[in-house]
């Protein structure tokens, strides 16, 4: 046989497969090669990249170490103001999804069959592409949408692609998370969130929200200063969360009633004249109507309502007032009205109108308004501005009230059961999973004519799609410079660790440039993510390579936050808001009155759901990262929590397996039974239930929080309601 | 005849993403028969990978290939895919990340790392660039060689492990390519469970996957049996070679 025979063919070695003597006597065993090793024999080449962290959105920034390639070690930076030199369990565990079996490594499109094969970019854009034609030709490009998990680079490159391509239909993931906060708080004070000055206060309260599960570290860190200079922490939640080891108080509310509280403890500080009457005076406008709305808002009626007493509720009150200025309501994020009753919205407006009877904005230890800063006009010529979409957000007729740059993406599933959306996009965004009862949405989704999915691992969303994209996992990549607001806002960077893993996936600057460029619209994609970086970052007086040689985070001193400022509330009217026309005009009372929640537990075998993160996931995002599900199995950490007074009434013993049940699903888990929660309620951790056969060490583990949750969305805001799910629970095979 | 290092110069080509005129060549005859032929060889004599067949073991009776492989495996090696079914399978099965992935790269069926080298994730498995996939880019390119771009997420891959005792057997280093496989293959056992799950579209690579176990322990018998030569003395040789060696193969000497 020829020399040159199509059977010596070598990946290796030139045409005639074969390498000198010389080269063969390179030869060593794994055994010795692992030696060479360990003894240190080995010139390794090391190098370091700081980047920031994806395992949540907090983005804490870290230095990675590698070794010949492969990452060995991640150190938090101490420069960065999340991080503050700590990385969390989830930032460790999570580093290994760049390495995971798990990962996507090439293009997929869903077959005949409904299976999935590999493809190449080429065929994915241009198929892709045809497909988004043939959509704008029959329906407008209204018929479009994107659905995305802000990222640095996936919040600019996402919105890019579908403003190029003539839609307003952007999406963040938020009307599962903390739009009606946000939209509630934006009603009240004209601001989409604020920052509690926990570390200087006298007395916070946090409703729902628990530093340590959902750990940013510098958060921690400040709870811990708090707590050393005497604060009084107060938790306010159904579960008695894991931040109690650096709090005072746990206050056991019925979930779902935490807007009574805080009307109760107004009512408490008004009728008393324990308000700072001065700053209502000068700053608010419809205060006389809301105090007089909530006149019966006692006490006394709230513990009817929350399940807390009288007592409690008087005392806190008072105390808050003793401790104003410097004391108030942390913002929350998810927690209890992020997005989870039909009353969240107004919850978030009456928090703000009772923190501004403590007249603590912009106060040491109070609720402050920080400084940020912002890229500014980039080159019009390089980087052409794209026309701003004719048409509005869809939603946003439907919920006024939401904030457009959010938008009510669970309305998606409507517009796709009503034929309205036609194709769907969706960007680190597991959708089908997380935002809303996922059977819903699945046959909302499958009225589509196209849905693509970019991800880095097979999503539950990603299973429903017909072209699945693989994304490049976050060590993998730049980003664009993302700017972090603070008492000295900073600018921080993800840069690229290790190089790809697998050749074949790209990261999203790519992929949308693309596809834009297969979809017509590749006028508006003419440069790198190196270039924009760049430029965004010389418009601070920075660059690209000025900013990693500064360590991947620079701050802005001469914009360092300063106690006592006027505030300038951006509300229509100028003021806090303790009435919004707005509101009354959305179909909601002008002034924030007691509102219950769409659902309400009975008693007997009846319990409401609730989720909540622990502080080794970050929803559904971890739960297949073997070494964090390690620590789940370890602890059991899968299991609900049930009180143990209703277990007693129940027979169910720690440990049973217990069957949960409702209308939308029925499934069988183990029980802790514990003092740790309210009656009332069932804390079903939010990160398991992973129905993706994909995940391998995810599916199957524990229960779906959103399986059990009915597709409701709040009025006026736009919310999910993840939390308004009543089921009911016995011990399995009873 | 075909030669051991084409055999498995073709055996890597089977793992691999070819074109479609290449799978064509292979696969038509004489080629593929040939290399059947040289895949028996291999299964009834470990020395088939030492060198040119000696005359002795040319003298040796032809051992059917069903006296290594099941019925089945033997009809799927008989009939290759065609290169449509081969990249279909290929992108239902060689691709990450699906339920029904079997991605053939090592450090999927491994120890990501015993701790030789710094590594966060020593004692976990399933994951892309463990250490044998450090272990294959540190050989290759001490050998002057480079790892493809197509395989610069798992140099490890059964393709390129293969292509590397290919050019180790070309390039005379007999003795070196005998060790690398009988070292690198142990994984394949794994492997071969991971393809069982699919079924049969998966029969032809099990049928591959069940040459290349036989061969290492074709191997490995013979590295034992070189053992205890070289422990007994060469007068002992004869009763050395026989006795350890409990595989069928002799039977048909």
């Amino acid at each position: 046989m020829s020399e040159h025979a199509i059977t010596r063919r070598s990946f290796l070695a030139g045409s005639a497969g074969a390498v000198g003597l010389a080269a063969t006597a390179g030869y060593m065993g794994f055994g010795a090669w692992e030696q060479a090793h360990a003894a240190g024999g080995w010139r390794r080449e090391v190098t370091t990249a700081h980047s920031l962290c994806n395992s949540c959105s907090s983005k804490c920034g870290f230095t990675g170490y590698v070794e010949d390639g492969r990452l060995t070690k991640m150190i938090g930076d101490a420069n960065h103001p999340y991080c503050e030199g700590t990385l969390c369990a989830r930032g460790y565990g999570y580093a290994s999804i760049a390495y995971s079996e798990d990962r996507l490594t090439d293009p997929l499109k869903k077959n005949d069959k409904g299976e999935f094969e590999a493809i190449s970019w080429e065929q994915a854009y241009s198929e892709i592409a045809e497909k988004v034609q043939a959509i704008i030709s029959s329906n407008g490009p209204e018929a479009l949408a994107m659905v995305q998990d802000p990222r640095p680079s996936g919040s600019y490159y996402t919105k890019r692609f579908m403003h190029a391509l003539g839609s307003a239909n952007v999406y963040t993931h938020g009307a599962a998370c903390n739009l009606s906060k946000n939209s509630g708080f934006t009603q009240a004070i004209g601001a989409g969130d604020y920052a509690s000055d926990v570390a200087n206060s006298k007395m916070t309260m946090f409703i729902g929200r628990s530093y340590a599960d959902a750990i940013r570290p510098s958060s921690v860190h400040d709870l811990q200063r708090a707590r050393e200079k005497g604060a009084y922490i107060v938790l306010v939640d159904p579960r008695c969360n894991n931040t109690i080891t650096l709090a005072d108080e746990w206050v056991p509310i019925n979930p779902g009633t935490d807007l009574a509280l805080v009307l109760a403890m107004s009512n408490v500080l008004i009728k008393n004249g324990l308000y700072d009457k001065d700053y209502v005076a000068e700053n608010g406008i419809g205060f006389d109507e809301w105090a007089a709305a909530i006149a019966d808002h006692t006490p006394q009626w709230a513990e009817g309502v929350t399940g807390v007493p009288a007592s409690t509720i008087e005392r806190l009150a008072v105390r808050f007032a003793e401790c104003a200025p410097a004391a108030s309501i942390e913002p929350s994020w998810r927690g209890a009205f992020g997005c989870s009753y039909a009353n969240s919205g107004e919850t978030a407006r009456a928090v703000c109108l009772f923190n501004t009877l403590l007249g603590c904005w912009n106060q040491k230890g109070g609720a402050l308004f920080l400084p940020s800063v912002s890229a500014g006009e980039v080159d019009a010529e390089k980087f052409p501005a794209v026309p701003k979409p004719e048409g509005k957000i869809l939603g946003s007729e439907e919920y006024p009230l939401a904030l457009s740059s959010m938008g009510v993406n669970v309305i998606l599933a409507d517009k796709a059961r009503e034929g309205a959306v036609k194709g769907l996009f969706f960007y680190n965004s597991n959708m089908a999973a997380g935002y809303a009862n996922p059977d819903y949405l699945a046959e909302s989704f499958s009225n589509l004519d196209l849905m693509v999915a970019v991800d880095v691992q097979m999503s539950e969303t990603c299973m429903l799609a017909d072209y699945v994209l693989p994304d490049t996992s976050y060590l993998e990549r730049l980003e664009l410079p993302e700017f972090v607001s603070g008492k000295v806002p900073a600018v921080t960077l993800r840069d690229r660790v290790i190089e790809k893993v697998h050749p074949n996936t790209k990261p999203v600057d790519q992929i949308f440039s693309e596809l834009a460029e297969a979809c017509g619209v590749g006028e508006y994609f003419q440069f790198t993510v190196d270039e924009l970086a760049d430029a965004q970052l010389r418009t601070v007086g920075l660059s690209l390579e000025g900013l990693r040689q500064a360590g991947g985070t620079a701050r802005f001193p001469e914009k360092e936050y300063g106690y006592g400022a006027a505030v300038k509330w951006k509300t229509p009217t100028g003021k806090v808001q303790f009435a919004s026309e707005a509101c009354e005009k959305a179909g909601l009372s002008a002034v924030p009155v007691w509102t219950s929640p769409r659902t309400k537990p009975v008693g007997g075998n009846q319990f409401r759901v609730i989720g909540g993160k622990q502080a080794i996931h970050t929803h559904t995002q971890t739960a297949n990262i073997e070494p964090l599900m390690e620590i789940t199995k370890k602890y059991n950490l899968e299991r609900v929590w049930m009180n143990a007074d209703k277990a007693a009434q129940l027979g169910i013993a720690d440990g049973d397996e217990v069957e949960v049940s409702n209308e939308e699903h029925t499934g069988r888990v183990r029980v802790k039974v514990t003092q740790r929660i309210n009656p009332e309620a069932l804390y079903i951790p939010s990160h398991y239930g992973c129905t993706s056969p994909d995940q391998r060490t995810a599916h199957n583990v524990g229960l779906s929080q959103m399986a059990f949750v009915p597709f409701f969305i709040e009025p006026g805001y736009g919310g999910a309601c993840t939390q308004e799910a009543i089921v009911t629970v016995k011990k399995a095979g009873a | 005849m075909m030669e051991s290092d084409e055999m498995l110069a073709v055996l890597s080509a089977c793992f691999a993403p070819v074109e479609r005129d290449e799978w064509v060549q292979l696969t038509t005859r004489p080629v593929w028969s040939d290399f059947l032929d040289a895949v028996r060889r291999a299964l009834q004599d470990g020395d088939a990978l030492g060198g040119p067949a000696s005359p002795i073991s040319r003298a040796r009776r032809r051992c059917p290939l069903q006296e290594f492989l099941s019925a089945g495996e033997v009809k799927a090696l008989f009939a290759p895919p065609t290169y449509d079914e081969k990249r279909a399978f290929a992108a239902r099965h060689f691709t990450g990340g699906l339920p029904d992935s079997a991605v053939p790269v090592e450090s999927l069926y491994a120890t990501w790392s015993n701790g030789a080298l710094p590594s966060p994730f020593s004692r976990c498995a399933g994951m892309y660039q463990g250490d044998s996939a450090r272990y294959m880019k540190d050989l290759v390119e001490r050998m002057g060689m480079d790892v493809p771009l197509q395989f610069a997420a798992c140099p490890d891959h059964l393709a390129l492990e293969l292509d590397l005792a290919a050019v180790l057997v070309r390039s005379g280093a007999h003795d070196a390519a005998r060790r690398f496989l009988a070292e690198r293959l142990a994984w394949l056992t794994a492997y071969r469970m991971r393809l069982l799950k699919l079924g049969a579209d998966a029969g032809f690579y099990i049928g591959l996957v069940d040459v290349l176990v036989g061969i290492r322990t074709q191997l490995a018998s013979d590295a034992d049996a070189a053992g205890g030569r070289a422990r007994r003395g060469a007068g002992d040789a004869a009763r050395a070679v026989a006795a350890p060696n409990t595989n069928r193969s002799h039977a048909c000497i």
